[in-house]
């Protein structure tokens, strides 16, 4: 009974146990247990004579002479080194003492019993260690603790680096393996391997764990993970904007992004995680922050700096548990916390000079007049000249820019460059019971926009951004932790009335000789105090310069968040067990209001072109019947825009079970339960403004064997309020398996090529709820709008019996329900040489049920609204692949790259359209960002060519316009013409790559962005010149454009037009342009401060750093920056050079 | 369990209450609204956007149209000849470009008539004349997609909206079912339909038995005419069963159905106390002379709204005659502003009589040849209408009164405007440059014509302003019922003194002679009215002259089958100049090149591909 009991008590004390070591201790203590019974009666003295013996040999022979027993581990005795012992009658003690002198195990007697262990000190020689540690930008940390693994803290193996990131550490002879941690640091595990200078460098914490990933509510061993994601360092993610999402394109495998706008507060980027493969509204992914849905404006104003991790979730397993929100990808993305330690503060300052990476060219104002008059002529003889030849003489001879005027509106309107600039601060810290992390920023951001000096209020677009965040954590008791985020982000806007992509669509919408911008003040306008803009006619033209100039938009945007969480270890009840809840409520809020005068218009009136003198004539003193031109004002007018309040109340709550058994069986399990419900104070009719809620449970279960094999099943059961109670909930299950390779016993010789081999594969059902449009809140509700104007009637003599009428926008349908994607992904994980890692992952999806208009009514049925049914099927496949390298040459160069990869690509498997004979009006198998368009051979010739030609059904037409083929062969072009052309309008392929090296305090990183397999379309409609006397002319079609004289049947551009020809801005091969391009996304230089000076000035750390964004472009398209695609002519994207500050001072 | 409902709980957002069709029909102020629903999609007539207005070839805008005209470029492109399959201008089928789906609007008075009877607080006799109007409309709308497409698919009833693809594939039934179903519809109607409306302020615009019975005759008459009575042209025209779609063999009993579906319209007109109307002289307005009379007679039948001679007018088209006028009325020297650039073609201009009220070919005493090269002076006595001791072309003199009531142009009078002292008129010039109706690259008649008559003599301006007095488009008047009856009643049973009577009826508000005496006098061709061609010609273009800018030749010209009058060369005077002599030299702006596939709106080559049991109109 005794040695059991020992043998309990040993159990305790082995604190890396094993299974077969415990066997292996079984067997000797049984075997000990049956000699003891045998031996009961022995005498106690020992006589010994061996030569050259093993201490097991040794052993047996004292069991065979005595009543003792041992105890022991196999393995540890057969460690001893040989014995030679020669003793008569001597005792027990003496005999030990004589064979464990210098053995490398120690041993006790108790009872009767001997226990064999390791020696607790070392009486060897120690070996002396030093180094230096430091953190990755190169800077000495001090007070890193320094240990020999597997001595307890406490033994005295152990040291601190000094202030100079120093330590100097003597380490027993057998010691293999030392240990450096410190407060924000990740631990670090280095192996000795006989060197006697170890340098380090600690990763900070905030960085990815690399063997801990964060997953849906909760984080995984990185072994355990079967999943797709992809996670960055949130550093990765920093550039000289305020706006994140510009950052993810070519960041992250398996996103798609690319940026269309420049404009402050409008340049979102689009992104999609593996494109799109629903036809619903929401094609955008799920985003995140600290488990609370945001909009991609929240994720655009989140600072790099407040972020701890960054993952994209890209598979049904990894998003499963969000249910029905996850089907489109999820971002998760988690902010800092507080740690335990000192305060610890970081501050961040950049200035930035921004400019259009490229602005459109115009034709010069006597090439628009020539060309003008050309447009005129060229449709109708009997039209006349537009600009008299006189006019365009005096143009050219500049003789009174006033009665001539040339207006470059873009000069007039748009500065070279602005200036932007990038606060942030955070500090944390905190002690055992309570961490905080709390975080500020402030940024502002310019319009390029030109001020007139005689209006003293600034037109420029002005974006500030304040936003605050406070995560603070507390140990309620020892198991009981309580984590509160408070955070606000604030907009503050003033700009031009109309958005800065209006200004940029007016000066392609404006004439830049019928009036200059504004006139100086005559003899006789001496005392006008206002502005006097020029214009024409009624005074309905379009002058950018005044809509400009006549007043301002504020707006302000503010979105808080209150989020509350609740963690409780009931480890206490059974190990491994704990819970967890959260609630979380936002508010948002946005408001404009524009102040603005009604600008007066001149023209020129009874000019003397002797005298060259002139009056001005006002042209709006009074409202215009006719064109509706307001009458001028000289003080401001009031207009309130719209005023959007939403709020959101989310809560969750969670159930966690996690145990490892016999250290190689992995459990988990997690239950976890959300509701979600907002509401929208302005919604504009009933049923958007009741409650949008959603609800669901999810759970998770996980199995790991041995760090080997993992298998996880995952399941959401979702309700949504918008589908008939018999649809409301959908039960999405999903599976996959993981297994490590590289962890298995036979992979120990490929060890050092290949460190690690992951494989995984998943499969599951997601659904999604987000279908149709927003404003269908109901599908199985009829929307009826019983007071629909223009359905209304009036009557009588009197005019006001005006009744309004009913108008039906949706008809019920109780059978719409969710759309169910099924997604299979594979993928590899590897590291090569330790230097190179990869991971690539294959997937397939396919979406069943997408909502979709019934094509197969006709317009007879005289249905008000579009018939709906989950009909639609779509599919996407891709890969993504990551690729990451990092190598130190000497002490002093280190050199990083990582570049990644995504294709994604979609196609619709059944989509409901009329049966066409025509094979290529079919959807079915193109892209869901296919265009369907015209195939452009040519310009006609002539009239004879356009009678000899299939009849065009496009309105008017003729030489100089566009031919398309007749692709059906039925002797007119209509849309059974229409083919699939050119690429997807989203891009099938994003990369990017990049390079970053160190050497000393210096450090360069450059990064490159293309994307690839997308086209766009030049927008005839926009760029055509002339319409309404008042189109602009793109210099590039002013140099290339079909002429009577000039018959270019390939000319870029057909036959002028003072209107839009219809003919000519069908959607067409014509003026279809590859959206392919590469461009150097990022440059940045940075320079660390010497501690030495660092240090004088109490701070930890100083960093310089110079970078730009969008500074080089190679693409074949030249008229504007290619990544803005069709939408060119709106506000350029930006090329931003920043000069920065980071400081840290704890 | 209890988990579980109240999961169910917080999902169940929606309160009871919520707005379905069934609260439409739960009072009768409700009702109500439906009901103004089914007559909301009765057409604008009166706004630029009625392609039959330009489509006629009577009203012309430059093309490519100039920036204001440039919400209507669809329609002038219509008028140029851009109609086709693809994306058809006013395409009432679907509702897209420029038009109203009447299939919807049927679907409507569908719904309206299945439900009314639900409504608990009306009286019986408000429910059956509320029926009687719906299923008016549901005649008109059926009428209406008749006279554009032809045979068409007649909805009877409402098919659900889970009906099969089977179900919803409709084939469109000949024209003769048509013609059948909205006369049959029509009678329904007619017995609970009121003579008069008796609360003026409030109602007047809805239907009444009038309307119906003109509506009605409207429809027989074209179903007599010969674009679809035995129509040769269309002896191929059937569905893909093979069903025929056009009688092939003509009928001409059915005139004789027509003209007493018009004759029984002309006396319920009557017993209504329409009349044909004549203008009324404000108390505070000075003696005007005979000229300016009669040329009132004519304005004031379409601007004075509500007058005694219209059997409907369309309420709702009150708005879009604002911009209507706008567009038709010349800049001049009390306004400056107006939009001007709806031009009368010259087309439109010969098509008046002499003074002496007979075509300007047949007129003895007429200079046909020298119209368009001659330039005369004009006298004194003409002060009324132009301008004396001005040039202008002889083309423009010795008309007709309706000639100077519909038509303003160089040298012309204008009378209103609140100049009526015929010492004192408004006159205006055209040649380029001169006076303030030209001048501006924006703003001009590509002709040197405006359609005066569109215009309401009340309208007031001042340089920078344009006050316009709209009104209630007339769409159906009794001259136009008077005219029908005429011609049906000719085809029937060859010209009489009945036929004559109402042509004359007509003419005599114009200041013109009856038919008889005027061809006797004055034409080549005396005996012209007694023969039953004679008559046909004489009134068909007795129609095209009284019905002139109304939109109807439009559909009068293609229910005639006549291609010539359709291709006739769109001609103006040469606008752009700046001398009398290079003004008044004729142009065309444009040739039409229509053919008989015109006769017919096109069918959106969409919904073929979506309903393959449709055919398309021929030779789309």
């Amino acid at each position: 009974m005794k040695i059991y009991d020992l043998f309990r008590a040993k159990l305790w004390t082995f604190n890396t146990v094993q299974i077969f070591r415990i066997m292996r201790l079984t067997i000797i203590i049984i075997t000990a247990c049956f000699l003891q019974l045998s031996a009961a009666s022995k005498a106690q003295v020992i006589s010994l004579n061996e030569k050259n013996a093993s201490l097991e040999t040794i052993i047996n022979k004292i069991i065979d002479q005595t009543s003792y027993s041992f105890i022991g581990d196999t393995k540890l005795i057969r460690k001893a080194k040989l014995i030679d012992i020669n003793v008569q009658n001597v005792s027990i003690e003496k005999v030990l003492s004589l064979c464990f002198i210098n053995q490398p195990m120690d041993y006790s007697i108790t009872d009767r019993t001997v226990v064999i262990r390791k020696k607790d000190k070392q009486a060897v020689v120690d070996i002396k260690i030093t180094g230096v540690v430091t953190d990755s930008t190169g800077i000495a940390l001090p007070g890193v603790s320094v240990v020999v693994k597997g001595t307890a803290k406490g033994a005295g193996i152990g040291a601190v680096t000094n202030t100079e990131g120093k330590y100097v550490l003597n380490v027993p002879d057998g010691a293999k393996v030392l240990i450096f941690s410190s407060v924000g640091m990740k631990p670090q595990e280095v192996e000795i391997n006989g060197r006697t200078i170890i340098n380090v460098t600690l990763k900070s914490a905030d960085a990815q764990l690399d063997d801990v990933v964060v997953v849906a509510f909760g984080k995984q061993k990185k072994t355990e993970v079967v999943g797709s994601m992809t996670t960055i360092k949130p550093a990765d993610l920093k550039i000289p904007s305020s706006n994140l999402t510009a950052a993810l394109a070519g960041k992250l495998a398996g996103v798609i992004a690319y940026q269309r706008s420049g404009e402050p507060g409008a340049d979102n980027a689009d992104f999609f995680v593996r494109g799109v493969t629903t036809f619903g509204y929401k094609v955008s992914p799920l985003i995140l922050v600290d488990g609370i849905e945001s909009t991609s404006t929240d994720l655009a104003r989140l600072q790099v700096d407040d972020i701890a991790s960054f993952s994209i979730m890209k598979d049904a397993t990894s998003t499963a548990l969000y249910g029905a929100r996850g089907a489109n990808g999820v971002i998760l993305i988690t902010t800092k916390e507080g740690k335990e330690g000192k305060v610890n503060l970081s501050f961040r300052a950049e200035n930035s000079l921004s400019q259009s990476t490229k602005d459109v060219e115009f034709a010069d104002p006597v090439t628009y007049m020539t060309l003008a008059n050309e447009a005129n002529l060229t449709r109708n003889p009997l039209g006349g000249y537009l600009y008299q030849q006189s006019k365009i003489d005096n143009t050219i001879r500049g003789t009174d820019p006033v009665a001539y005027p040339t207006t470059d509106w873009q000069k007039m309107l748009l500065k070279d460059y602005t200036m932007n600039q990038r606060y942030n601060l955070n500090v944390n810290g905190g002690g055992k019971v309570a961490r905080y992390f709390v975080a500020g920023a402030l940024s502002q951001d310019h319009g390029i926009m030109k001020v007139d000096p005689m209006n003293n209020f600034n037109s420029n677009a002005n974006l500030k951004t304040y936003s605050l965040r406070s995560n603070v954590n507390i140990n309620l008791t020892k198991t009981t932790e309580l984590i509160t985020r408070i955070s606000g982000v604030f907009d503050d806007y003033r700009g031009p009335i109309n958005s800065g992509t209006a200004i940029y669509n007016e000066i392609v919408n404006a004439n830049p000789v019928l009036f200059p911008a504004r006139y100086a003040p005559t003899e006789d306008t001496r005392f006008v105090r206002h502005i006097m803009f020029g214009n024409y006619g009624d005074g309905q033209f379009n002058n950018p310069y005044a809509s400009l100039q006549k007043g301002y938009k504020d707006y302000s945007q503010s979105t808080m968040s209150a989020q509350l969480q609740l963690s409780q270890d009931f480890s206490f009840i059974t190990e491994g067990l704990s819970a967890r809840a959260m609630v979380n409520t936002q508010r948002y809020a946005f408001f404009d209001v524009s102040r603005f005068y009604n600008p007066y218009y001149y023209s020129l009136g009874n000019y003397d072109r002797v005298n060259k003198t002139y009056s001005l004539r006002g042209l709006n003193e009074l409202q215009s019947t006719i064109s509706g031109v307001p009458a001028g004002t000289e003080y401001l007018g009031y207009d309130e825009g719209d005023k959007k309040v939403s709020t959101s109340f989310y809560s969750e709550a969670a159930l966690n079970y996690k145990r490892t058994f016999n250290q190689v069986h992995s459990l988990s399990g997690m239950l976890i339960g959300i509701a979600k419900s907002s509401l929208t104070g302005g919604a504009g009719d009933l049923q958007s403004s009741l409650p949008f809620r959603n609800m669901g449970l999810s759970g998770r279960f996980t199995y790991v064997y041995n760090d080997r094999y993992a298998t996880e099943f995952n399941f959401g059961y979702n309700g949504s309020e918008r589908f008939h109670s018999s649809h409301r909930f959908g039960f999405f299950p999903s599976a996959g398996i993981a297994y490590t390779v590289s962890n298995e016993n036979f992979w120990k010789p490929l060890k050092e090529i290949m460190p690690t081999l992951k494989l995984r594969a998943t499969y599951g059902l997601v659904g999604n709820d987000q279908i149709g449009s927003p404003e269908d809140r109901f599908f199985y509700l009829s929307n009826v709008n019983m007071n629909s104007t223009s359905n209304g009637a009036v009557f009588g003599t009197l005019t006001d019996n005006f009744l309004t009428g009913v108008d039906i926008t949706r008809y019920a349908n109780n059978d719409i329900t969710w759309e169910t994607a099924k997604k299979f992904n594979f993928g590899i994980e590897s590291n090569l040489f330790n230097k190179l890692g990869i991971q690539v992952d294959i997937y397939k999806e396919r979406r069943t049920n997408i909502l979709m208009d019934r094509t197969s009514i006709p317009s007879t049925m005289g249905l008000s609204a579009n018939v709906r049914a989950n009909v639609g099927e779509a599919s996407s496949h891709g890969v993504d692949v990551s690729m990451d390298y990092s190598q130190n040459i000497g002490s002093d160069i280190w050199i990083k790259g990582m570049a990644n990869f995504t294709y994604a690509t979609s196609k619709f498997e059944v989509y409901e359209e009329p049966q066409y004979a025509e094979k290529n009006k079919s959807h079915v198998g193109y892209s869901l960002s296919q265009n369907w368009g015209y195939i452009a051979e040519r310009l006609f010739v002539d009239d004879n060519d356009v009678a000899y030609s299939p009849k065009q059904n496009f309105g008017i037409y003729g030489a100089g316009d566009i031919k398309y083929r007749d692709v059906n062969h039925d002797g007119q072009i209509t849309t059974l013409d229409q083919v699939p052309i050119g690429f997807p309008t989203s891009p099938e392929i994003v990369y990017g790559f990049g390079l970053s090296a160190g050497y000393k305090r210096f450090d360069l990183s450059c990064f490159f962005q293309g994307l690839g397999r997308e086209s766009f379309w030049i927008d005839g409609v926009k760029t055509s010149p002339f319409v309404n006397n008042q189109g602009a002319l793109l210099k590039a079609y002013a140099d290339n454009h079909w002429s009577e004289e000039n018959r270019n049947i390939y000319a870029l551009w057909p036959r002028l037009s003072t209107t839009v020809n219809v003919n000519n801005t069908q959607t067409s091969t014509w003026l279809m342009q590859n959206g392919a391009f590469l461009r150097l996304k990022s440059l940045e230089l940075g320079y660390t401060l010497p501690n030495s000076i660092t240090k004088k000035a109490h701070m930890s750390n100083v960093r310089f750093y110079l970078n730009g964004t969008n500074l080089f472009l190679w693409s074949n398209f030249k008229l504007w920056d290619v990544e803005m695609g069709g939408n060119g002519l709106g506000y350029p994207v930006q090329r931003v050079m920043n000069l920065g500050v980071l400081i840290s001072i704890n | 369990m209890n988990a579980l409902s109240s999961c169910k709980k917080y999902l169940n957002v929606v309160p009871d209450n919520i707005a379905t069709i069934d609260n439409a029909f739960t009072l009768r102020n409700q009702a109500e609204k439906y009901l103004f629903t089914c007559y909301s999609f009765l057409p604008r007539l009166g706004d630029i956007a009625n392609p039959t207005l330009m489509g006629s070839g009577e009203m012309v805008t430059p093309n490519p149209g100039i920036s204001p005209m440039d919400g209507y470029q669809n329609i002038i492109d219509l008028a140029y000849g851009g109609q086709n399959g693809v994306l058809p201008i006013g395409n009432t089928w679907d509702g897209e470009n420029g038009a109203r789906s009447y299939y919807i609007a049927i679907r409507h008075c569908n719904i309206f008539l299945e439900n009314i009877v639900k409504v608990p607080d009306i009286q019986v006799s408000e429910r059956n004349k509320w029926i009687a109007e719906v299923k008016f409309l549901k005649a008109y709308y059926h009428f209406s997609l008749l006279k554009m497409y032809g045979p068409i698919p007649v909805i009877r009833k409402n098919l659900p909206i889970s009906a099969s693809v089977e179900e919803v594939r409709v084939k469109r039934e000949p024209v003769d079912s048509v013609v059948n179903y909205v006369v049959q519809t029509l009678d329904e109607a007619i017995p609970d339909l009121p003579l008069e409306i008796s609360n003026q302020a409030k109602e007047l615009g809805r239907v009444t038995k009038p309307i119906a019975l003109a509506i009605k005759a409207q429809t027989l008459v074209l179903a007599a005419s010969p674009l679809f009575n035995g129509n040769p042209d269309y002896a191929n025209f059937k569905n893909k069963d093979g069903q025929a779609l056009l009688n092939p063999t003509v009928d001409d009993t059915k005139w004789k159905k027509a003209a007493d579906a018009c004759k029984a319209a002309i006396d319920a007109c009557h017993e209504a106390s329409n009349a044909i109307h004549y203008f009324e002289k404000p108390f505070n307005m000075g003696a005007i002379s005979d000229a300016t009379t009669y040329c009132m007679n004519v304005r004031s039948t379409i601007t004075e709204e509500w007058n005694n001679e219209t059997i409907w007018g369309f309420s709702n088209s009150k708005g879009s005659t604002s911009n209507l006028q706008n567009m038709c009325t010349p800049r001049n020297d009390v306004q400056q502003t107006s939009g001007a650039l709806l031009a009368a073609s010259i087309n439109a201009a010969e098509m008046f009589y002499t003074r002496n009220g007979v075509p300007i070919d047949e007129d003895k005493g007429w200079d046909y040849a020298g119209r368009f090269t001659k330039l005369k002076t004009i006298p004194q006595s003409e002060s009324s209408l132009l301008n004396p001791n001005y040039i202008t072309a002889s083309f423009n003199m010795d008309r007709e009164y309706r000639f100077y009531a519909d038509l303003a142009f160089d040298r012309s009078s204008l009378f209103g405007f609140g100049r009526t002292d015929e010492t004192n008129l408004l006159y205006i010039s055209t040649i380029w440059g001169q006076g303030n109706s030209t001048g501006s690259n924006s703003r001009f008649s590509c002709t040197g014509y405006w359609p005066k008559k569109l215009i309401n003599y009340k309208n007031s301006g001042s340089s920078g302003n344009y006050n316009i007095v709209s009104y209630v488009w007339p769409a159906i008047r009794l001259a136009s019922l008077y005219l029908l009856y005429a011609e049906a009643l000719n085809e029937a049973e060859g010209p009489s003194a009945e036929t004559y009577k109402y042509i004359d009826l007509v003419r005599l508000r114009a200041g013109l002679k009856g038919v008889v005496e005027s061809w006797a006098t004055y034409a080549k061709n005396p005996s012209k009215p007694s023969t039953k061609e004679g008559f046909r010609s004489i009134v068909h273009q007795e129609t095209m002259i009284e019905l002139m800018f109304e939109g109807e030749n439009y559909w009068n010209v293609r229910r005639w089958k006549n291609l010539d009058m359709m291709n006739r060369p769109i001609k103006g005077w040469d606008v752009f100049q700046t001398t009398t002599e290079n003004f008044y030299r004729l142009k065309t702006i444009f040739t039409p090149n229509y053919s008989y596939r015109d006769f017919l709106f096109p069918i959106k080559e969409y919904d073929l591909s979506v309903n393959p049991n449709l055919v398309q109109n021929p030779k789309w």
